[in-house]
């Protein structure tokens, strides 16, 4: 496995273990169960301060990879040199996904997302209304979504 | 003693033990979205559809974790099918571990190794993940069996919300359709899969009926058929909101002696000159009653012939069910909604071709038959059944609570496997007769020559003894059940968490020195074994005695138990003479006794086996 299919690789297990785990396992059905709960404003307390700590860092770690992992150029890196690769990558980025976008676009979502987010966890935590939740509950599926969209393997143009 | 579902959740992320607080939370609302009470936590706020424990089915070390099937398996069977264990109404999966998407359908497939009747309900948000060319992970877990999918899957909140504002009654519904559950009264003592499995297919047959129904119960005689009755009396209670003495219930005895009161006692009869009119029992449970025939066997053949009618179930205009039942001299009759119970011992299928039992009638029970299993067949129950016949004695005797019963549980076994739960209970009774005695061993319940045929070189897997003191620790059944299912790696890793030590009883430190000493002299032998060869790979030849001399010498395990490792490897090395060492001689002639008399109980069961009756 060369550099590219490593990297390939490591930012998709990376992506498994922030979506499944920690979106979807944890931060959402807290959130979700904080719908007129007593416990509520704690929740909202916990939910920021792991956000901070734990997602934070971890979708920061995400973006900085994106989308080089997804990018053909250190795959052929070897054979054609520097610029071809930067050539490669520059089409690749361009290419149309069955999403309908393309890897910049990815790459916007997921860094609004990454500011959105962390606001509107503490927009609820500092108002634990319903509005609010649904507000960052609607973020943080939108989130979950930009990273499933996000490509699985590297695209080649 | 009431009883409520309990689940087993295998889920990578919620089932870990929380160490964080988002991962507490995490746990607490999996519980509220699905109403789960987890066993380790205290009872919660929302409304409680069952009891849940947790696993993740991973093994971990400091580095990582990895998905190990070794792991689900042994905490489900910390549940079952461990002696007096708990029981699973349910497992509920989650099909992505870590990174393998599949991981669930392994899990699957493993759980149904164990039993294809296990009710499996897959929680997962990845249902409509493609697995294979034109298959969703839906389908694949569909295709093995898994019986429903509670999927969590959407992109908007209000998916989501609706979501976990339903899945409680969905796992609801799901749990009363398909989850096992043992007696909630504890009247039909077990929480064996086998047991467990019979009361799910009583109560499928009671939702079913809308209380117009008929089951057969088939057993051998003292399984507890009668029991079973009970149990079906409390279902139909439950089913129409009354209490069970709300129920009309008739009993019907029948043996060859009655038959010919039979036709009477069931169906009544218009009178006649020299017979007063009178009503029969399908008469008087017309109002959503329930009769038990006990001993369908021995109904006349004209009663057979009778019978046919009313077990032939009919609808009316509205689609209620009805039986038409006629009194004798009758020929109108009148509508009877109730459930009828039979029950036999015999072989109806013998009976059928010998022609003393109407084919007709045994076809009304086709598909509504209930196996009852012998004893033997639930040998994990045999620790609550013993505990329970024993607290009932004394019970009712009065007798004082400091009465104490060490019989070991291999003696028992050995009994159970060719005696029926009645003979059990009447082998305590008689046993626990003397009134004066506080203490009771094995020798007051069993004759020298029983407790001689019970089977040799087996090891327990069991507590050593049973005492009706464990009301004092509520709790110790189960951790020794615990303890039983623990890999040794697993068991020395609980007993290296600080947490651990203290709270352990007496008896959980027996269990777990047990376990690790069978573990250590296994490493032990390996090691001697390794001794040996290098010695023999240096040399050309080797010194067992010396070696075994060694083993004996060694102070941390027990002299008994290096003894038996001395001798086996006396008996890989093909040594056929007496050690001159007096100790190891002394080893030698003992195992030679042990050998010899297990030869002649061998030979004896040879030739004591005949033809069953």
């Amino acid at each position: 496995m060369g550099p590219g299919a490593e990297l390939n690789s490591e930012w998709c297990r990376a992506r498994a273990e922030f979506n499944h785990d920690l979106l979807e396992k944890q931060v959402l059905p807290v959130l979700i169960a904080s719908a007129g709960s007593p416990g509520t404003l704690q929740r909202a307390k916990v939910l920021r301060v792991a956000w901070t700590d734990i997602l934070a860092p971890a979708l920061a770690g995400l973006i900085g990879g994106f989308p080089s992992c997804s990018l053909p150029g250190q795959l052929i890196a070897n054979f054609g040199g520097n610029t071809l690769m930067t050539q490669v990558d520059e089409l690749a980025s361009n290419v149309v996904l069955a999403s309908g976008e393309t890897l910049r676009s990815i790459r916007d979502r997921l860094e609004l997302y990454s500011v959105q987010v962390p606001k509107l966890l503490s927009g609820f935590e500092n108002n634990p209304e319903e509005n609010e939740r649904l507000s960052a509950v609607s973020a943080i599926l939108a989130l979950r979504k930009a990273l499933y969209d996000a490509p699985r393997g590297i695209v080649l143009p | 003693m009431s009883l409520r579902y309990r689940v087993l959740v295998i889920d990578d992320v919620v089932g870990k033990t929380p160490t964080t607080d988002l991962e507490a939370l995490a746990r607490e609302a999996y519980c509220a979205s699905l109403g789960l009470h987890d066993e380790a936590a205290d009872e919660p706020n929302h409304v409680v559809v069952a009891d849940a424990v947790f696993a993740s089915g991973q093994v971990s070390n400091t580095m990582s974790s990895r998905n190990s099937l070794e792991a689900v398996e042994a905490a489900f069977r910390s549940g079952w099918p461990s002696p007096g264990g708990q029981y699973w109404s349910a497992v509920l999966v989650d099909m992505k571990f870590g990174d393998d998407p599949r991981f669930g359908l392994q899990v699957i497939r493993q759980l149904h190794q164990i039993s294809q009747d296990l009710p499996i309900l897959v929680v997962s948000s990845t249902d409509q993940l493609e697995v294979a060319e034109g298959e969703t992970l839906r389908d694949s877990v569909q295709r093995l069996g898994a019986q429903d999918f509670l999927a969590s899957s959407g992109v908007s909140h209000e998916v989501h919300d609706e979501w976990y504002r339903s899945s409680p009654s969905n796992l609801r519904a799901r749990l009363d359709d398909i989850g096992l559950m043992p007696d909630p009264e504890g009247e039909i003592v077990g929480r064996s899969l086998a047991m467990c499995l019979v009361l799910r297919q009583l109560r499928s047959l009671v939702n079913q009926s809308h209380g117009v129904g008929q089951a057969l119960v088939r057993g051998e005689p003292g399984s507890g058929k009668s029991f079973v009755a009970k149990y079906v009396l409390r279902e139909l209670a439950k089913r129409s909101g009354r209490l069970p003495n709300g129920v009309p219930y008739f009993e019907v005895p029948l043996t060859k002696d009655n038959r010919d009161l039979q036709e009477v006692t069931l169906f009544g009869t218009v009178g006649a000159s020299n017979i007063k009119a009178r009503a029969g029992a399908f008469q008087l449970a017309k109002d959503r009653g329930f009769i038990f025939l006990d001993e369908i066997g021995n109904l006349s053949p004209e009663s057979q012939g009778s019978l046919l009618g009313p077990l032939q179930i009919q609808h009316d205009q509205h689609g209620v069910p009805f039986r038409l039942v006629r009194r004798t001299g009758e020929t109108d009759g009148t509508k009877s909604r109730c459930f009828v119970l039979a029950a036999t011992h015999e072989n109806l299928e013998e009976r059928l071709e010998s022609g003393e039992f109407n084919e007709p009638l045994f076809q009304r029970f086709a598909g509504r038959t209930v196996l009852i299993p012998p004893l033997r067949d639930r040998l994990e129950d045999l620790p609550l059944l013993v505990n329970h016949f024993i607290s009932k004695h004394l019970k009712t005797h009065s007798r004082a609570a400091d009465v104490r019963v060490d019989v070991p549980l291999d003696v028992w076994q050995s009994f159970a496997k060719t005696a029926s739960v009645r003979e059990l209970e009447q082998h305590i009774q008689k046993g626990l007769s003397n009134s004066v005695k506080t203490l009771f061993t094995e020798r007051d319940f069993f004759s020298k020559e029983q407790a001689r045929s019970k089977p040799k070189g087996r090891l327990s897997q069991s507590p050593p003894s049973l005492t009706p003191r464990t009301e004092q620790d509520p709790n110790l059944e189960e951790r020794n059940t615990v303890f039983a299912g623990l890999s040794v790696a697993d068991l020395v890793i609980a007993l290296s968490g600080f947490s651990v030590l203290p709270e352990m009883s007496t008896s959980e430190f027996d269990g777990a020195f047990r376990k690790l000493d069978a573990a250590f002299a296994n490493a032990k032998l390996e090691l001697w074994r390794e001794l040996l060869r290098r010695q023999h790979d240096a040399t050309g030849t080797i010194n067992l005695l010396a070696t075994a001399r060694k083993l004996l010498g060694a102070a941390s395990i027990p002299n008994s138990k290096s003894g038996d490792l001395a001798l086996r490897l006396f008996d890989e090395a093909g040594v056929r003479t007496r050690p001159k060492d007096s100790l190891l001689g002394e080893i030698w002639d003992r195992r030679r006794r042990t050998r010899k008399d297990l030869e002649t109980s061998t030979a004896g069961d040879e030739a004591g086996e005949g033809p069953t009756q």
